[in-house]
């Protein structure tokens, strides 16, 4: 209910004036509905029976009259809340990516994308059918209910109570069903998010089914999926209508008391025919909203459910946030100093270890280490993608905590091991990060990561759009447009990581003739694997399970005859040194 | 096939429940049509004539058709909610079979998004159109040709009044369809496409953080949602006129049926109970066809989303078995590409005339640089596409005439992003043979040296890997991508540059299983290091998709060639050219 009030606060305040107008205007259909009975008890105690048929033009206009103002009153509602539901959607889809854009990386390891996505798609739209919709019924039918009563009681008191006595039946049955409805509705969206997370990851990894042979074993894990997602679905709808012919049972039962009851009331001359008349078709508007309650109440409990979880991430603390007023970095040189750092993912293993380094501007300093030995997150701790669990990073003597995450990472430019390429032209990938590079600008750093040709000779060249997943590019191709993109930014300290994996020896060798110019003046960190790329670094560090086992250049490390030699001489095939 | 025709034949398993469903529906409005007669009763006969010992009748009547109609309501519910969610598992469950079909060019060509809201949400939007639109059809149908049939009974000159009115309804509705099912497809697109994005950004949002582009692409989402905020007050715009409009017309009817209803009471021609009844039936008329053309907006939609569903399902595999397809029984695993020429799409040209004869048990290196047509070759052999002319043989079968499953569980394949599934490690390692026992598992793993790794993890084998693997490094994910292969004891090894993420050290360890692993199997490997190279029986140089040099190591190094300057540059690249010292011992290896 809590989050309730915030979104009412948030999201639906600014449209105050229209929820207004909305209101006044429900309140006009009411009226004229209302309205549409009383015509009827006219016609039939003043006009008929007492035989002015003179008046029957008059019952004529303004019934129509009545008709007419209800159905513009409807028309101008429908526009304001269209209005005001797109709006509060449009509203919060923005704040949700915002935010979603503020997280750290940490929480999307945490989470499966499926689920993501379906917060902001599937708990959005059930908000937007909340605001259209069932809020709109919801008050249409308080207002009828408290309007109708009103009516009731002054057309026959006693006949009244007696419609009025079989609501808190209504609401007794309501309270009844409204338990197993909520758990019920969590867990189909819970159902719904774990499917949806399914289908996108059986279809990314379409390749590996096939090549297994697992269309089969597929079909019938979905199959069972789907299964427990359709039980789900029958119990929810099986409640609702449980709910609702209960609600109709009552509703029917009572209409047939008040003919009855009110049938005699005529007959003792208490009630003329127009009154009951009016009267019966009045009951319909105090029983329709109570049914309509008992309905209303499933998607209530989904809106709550929604609301709960768009609310758990706004209101997730971004850990890896500005600090207020804090400066933008200065990094003139790019001197990186890692001082005492530790560091572990969430509570589990620890991935770095005390790690005390010096990367000098201007230099190039490699990690190596096996697979698994924090290479990586020792880089992505520089651009702050994570904060070290102890110890703290420098970057020209300033830690990178106290500055600006923008003016951090605009300093760094980082070619991932997967290089993960967006939809859109090349041209849009290349400039991803440098939004008004000049043509010129972006050839250059083409040129140094050797695309150019390949790019030039497609027949769309720089404007050629790449798949959802860049299928059509080979993975080689693929990273040597991350390369450029982050060349293209012109960073103060470069970052490889391991990103030439996918070239073969020629394009590799090539890349790092141009890459000599270009790494001049910035401060480079190359993760790799193959040595004969580093034998030049000024700074070889050998990592092993988070921790500095060795460091030192090529030749001293060599000499040395520990990890870094003999991983040299396995890779480069001699069997014994 | 129209849509909606095709949509019957979905529903045809379910005929039984389906017919149910429209006698139901048709019942329940049906039993409430005496209400308005015991009105008429009431007023005139009961109040009129003053009779109160015929009150009870009343009661009694109403309390009948109000119980007939419950009970009616009540099946009608069992039967509809079964029907509606029986169907949408059908569906859902047809269309992912289908997906499992599909070719794996449908899968580059289609963005995950489009595919997701396929099969989520518009096949919820049949559900709603089952359980709800479709039965307030036939309900409406039904009410509205009895309630004619009574007016006409009633009385034919107030009858003929209100359904003049009909044909404005019709008109209304004719009027808003077209524009208003354009809408909604425009909408649903727009949809599509704003999910397609979120997810793709989503999946990359460290290199969003990395170029700090979070502002800018909070601001391009935002520009989306706006041109769907659009979209969605157009709809809006469109529903509520029409429903405006209908609202008018039905209350000229009601309007005109008081005044000259009082008219005919005036001059005798019928009872104030006839025209009480016949308003009450008038009502009942109204709120149908109102339901009806309110309905046109849903049916709309779910034309629009049967339509998108259809689609899915009429995309034909590219891929297709042949109708007289054999089982490839256990081959020894001679491969032969024939003349082979290939692009993946049908005017592109990637791979050029291949002639390639490689021998059961031989080890074949692919080499050449990037983009040169390697992948394609390997994409080739397990049919993941069809080739343009040529043929590819396994020992002496055309790939295309076997069945492909035969084909496939003969083949291992360790790709180049290892794509392991969110399920438990030993899940992930038995994908190929669900049936492998823990034993055979360990082995796996214990060959692909990952056993040790997963023994350090607190739950070990039943561990289960986040999205898309994400807590485990890429080294680890392509060592239990291999373990994975190897537990398929395939007679065909591909190797898809499966080290490139692994250290020296534990790629020599991989190496030596590997090695054992493709003792009597043919296997083909795209690799970049020495030691690979070394060991094949055959290197296959390519170069824009042609093979230029084929054969043995020693020999094509004596060759003047491609391969020679490719085996020089990986190793004699610039920077040991750079340390003279050095250059002396690299060549004592060679």
């Amino acid at each position: 209910m809590y989050n309730f009030l915030r979104l009412l606060r948030k999201y639906i305040r600014p449209y105050s004036d229209k929820v207004l107008a909305a209101v006044v205007l429900m309140f006009m259909h009411t009226g004229f509905a209302m309205a549409m009975p009383l015509v009827l008890k006219y016609l039939v105690d003043d006009v008929l029976y007492k035989e002015r048929y003179h008046l029957l033009i008059w019952v004529f206009l303004v019934y129509l009259g009545l008709r007419a103002m209800n159905s513009l009153v409807a028309y101008m509602r429908g526009l304001i809340v269209v209005r005001l539901g797109q709006a509060v959607v449009y509203l919060l889809r923005r704040d949700i990516y915002a935010q979603l854009n503020r997280l750290q990386l940490s929480y999307y390891d945490r989470t499966q994308s499926g689920k993501i996505v379906s917060r902001l798609i599937n708990d959005v739209n059930i908000i937007q059918n909340m605001v259209t919709t069932s809020f709109i019924t919801y008050f249409t039918d308080l207002i009828t209910l408290v309007t109708a009563i009103g009516i009731l009681l002054s057309i026959n008191t006693q006949l009244a109570f007696l419609a009025i006595l079989v609501i808190p039946a209504y609401i007794i049955n309501y309270n009844g069903f409204i338990g197993r409805v909520r758990e019920n509705s969590h867990r189909i969206r819970r159902k719904t998010d774990e499917i949806i997370a399914y289908l996108s990851e059986r279809i990314s990894g379409v390749r590996v089914i096939k090549a297994f042979n697992q269309e089969k074993q597929e079909n019938k894990r979905a199959f069972k999926k789907l299964r427990t997602y359709y039980h789900l679905n029958y119990r929810a709808a099986m409640l609702s209508s449980g709910m609702s012919i209960i609600a109709q049972i009552l509703s029917g039962m009572s209409t047939a008391v008040v003919l009855w009851y009110g049938g005699y009331l005529v007959l003792q001359d208490r009630l003329s025919t127009g009154g009951l008349i009016a009267f019966y078709s009045l009951v319909a508007y105090l029983y329709n909203p109570a049914v309509h309650f008992s309905q209303i109440n499933t998607v209530i409990q989904r809106m709550r459910a929604a609301l709960d979880r768009i609310y758990e991430l706004l209101d997730m603390y971004p850990q890896i946030a500005d600090k207020p007023g804090s400066p933008a970095l200065k990094a003139e040189e790019g001197h990186i100093r890692f001082e005492n750092v530790s560091f572990r993912y969430d509570g589990t293993r620890r991935v770095l270890e005390k790690i005390t380094l010096d990367i000098p501007s201007g230099s190039k300093v490699a990690v190596i280490g096996r697979s698994g030995s924090g290479k990586s997150t020792l880089a992505s701790l520089i651009a702050r993608f994570y904060d070290p669990t102890e110890g703290y990073i420098t970057i020209d003597g300033q830690d990178i905590r106290e500055v600006k995450i923008e003016s951090l990472r605009k300093q760094i430019g980082i070619v991932f091991q997967e290089s993960m390429l967006f939809s859109g032209t090349i041209r849009d990938n290349i400039c991803y990060g440098s939004p008004r590079a000049t043509d010129e600008e972006m050839i250059i750093a083409t040129r140094a990561a050797r695309i150019d040709d390949f790019v030039e000779a497609l027949p769309d060249n720089y404007y050629s759009m790449i798949g959802e997943r860049g299928v059509s590019l080979s993975g080689g191709q693929k990273q040597r447009i991350a390369i450029a993109r982050a060349l293209l930014t012109q960073p103060r300290i470069l970052i490889f990581d391991d990103c030439t994996s996918a070239l073969d020896a020629q394009t590799e060798a090539a890349i790092q003739e141009t890459l000599q110019d270009i790494m001049k003046n910035r401060t480079n960190l190359v993760i790799t694997h193959r040595l004969s790329t580093i034998i030049d670094a000024d700074l070889i560090v050998v990592l092993d399970e988070g921790s500095i086992v060795e460091q030192g250049v090529h030749d001293a490390l060599l000499n040395l005859g520990g990890v870094y030699a003999s991983m040299f001489q396995q890779q480069f095939g001699l069997v014994n040194p | 096939m129209n849509t909606l025709t095709r949509f019957l034949t979905i529903l045809r398993p379910y005929r039984r429940q389906a017919l149910l469903a429209i006698f139901f529906s048709a019942g329940m409005p049906l039993t409430i049509l005496p209400i308005p007669f015991f009105i008429k009763y009431l007023v005139d006969t009961v109040i009129a004539l003053q009779q109160p010992q015929l009150l009870i009748n009343v009661l009694i009547g109403l309390v009948a058709v109000y119980l007939a109609h419950n009970i009616l309501c009540i099946l009608f519910h069992l039967n509809i909610s079964y029907l509606g969610q029986r169907i949408v598992l059908d569906l859902r469950y047809k269309l992912f079979r289908h997906l499992q079909r599909l070719s794996l060019s449908f899968y580059d060509q289609t963005q995950t998004g489009t595919i997701i809201s396929k099969t989520i949400d518009d096949v919820d939007v049949i559900q709603m159109l089952i359980s709800g639109p479709a039965v307030q059809a036939v309900t409406g149908i039904i009410t509205i040709t009895v309630v004619s049939i009574l007016l006409f009974f009633n009385d034919w000159r107030l009858a003929i009044v209100t359904l003049a009115v009909m044909p404005l309804y019709i008109l209304n509705f004719k009027l808003f369809i077209k524009r208003i099912k354009s809408c909604n497809l425009r909408n649903r697109e727009k949809m599509d496409e704003i999910l397609g994005d979120v997810q793709e950004k989503i999946s990359g949002v460290q290199v969003v953080k990395a170029f700090s582009m979070e502002r800018q692409e909070v601001e391009y989402f935002t520009s989306k949602i706006r041109e769907k905020f659009g979209l969605g007050l157009e709809q809006g715009a469109l529903g509520s006129t029409f429903s405006a409009i209908a609202i008018i017309i039905s209350g000229l009817g009601t309007a005109l049926v008081l005044w000259l209803g009082g008219l005919e009471v005036r001059y005798g021609l019928i009872t104030i109970g006839d025209l009480l009844a016949f308003n009450t039936l008038i009502s009942m008329l109204y709120t149908p066809a109102l339901q009806l053309s309110e309905l046109n907006d849903v049916v709309q939609q779910a034309i629009t989303s049967l339509e998108r569903i259809f689609e899915l399902m009429d995309t034909e595999p590219d891929i297709q078995e042949s109708l007289h397809a054999c089982h490839l029984p256990l081959i020894k695993g001679s491969i032969s590409f024939k003349n082979v020429t290939f692009g993946y799409l049908p005017d592109q040209t990637i791979l050029h005339d291949i002639c390639l004869e490689i021998e059961p048990g031989q080890m074949v290196a692919l080499v050449g640089h990037t983009g040169s047509g390697k992948s394609s070759i390997i994409n080739l052999l397990p049919r993941f596409y069809d080739i343009h002319s040529g043929s590819i043989e396994i020992d002496g079968y055309d790939i295309r005439e076997v069945q492909i499953s035969s084909l496939r569980d003969q083949i291992g394949i360790v790709l180049q992003d290892p794509l392991l599934f969110n399920i438990s490690i030993r899940e992930n390692i038995a994908y190929g043979r669900l049936e492998a026992s823990m034993k055979e598992v360990e082995e796996a793993a214990k060959s692909a040296e990952i056993h040790d790794f997963i023994m350090t993890l607190p739950q070990g084998y039943n561990t289960c890997l986040g999205d898309e693997g994400i807590k485990i490094s890429m080294g680890e994910k392509q060592r239990i991508a291999i373990a994975r292969a190897i537990l398929k004891q395939p007679r065909i090894l591909i190797l898809d540059e499966a080290t490139s993420a692994l250290d020296s050290l534990s790629e020599t360890l991989i190496q030596t299983a590997l090695d054992k692993i493709m003792q009597g199997r043919t296997s083909i490997v795209v690799a970049h290091r020495l030691s690979t190279i070394l060991n094949a029986d055959k290197i296959v140089v390519l170069d824009d998709g042609h093979i230029v040099q084929l054969g043995a190591h020693e020999e094509l190094l004596q060759q003047e060639g491609p391969y020679r300057r490719f085996y020089e540059e990986q190793f004699m690249n610039q920077a040991i050219m750079s340390r003279p010292e050095l250059k002396g011992a690299l060549f004592n290896i060679v």
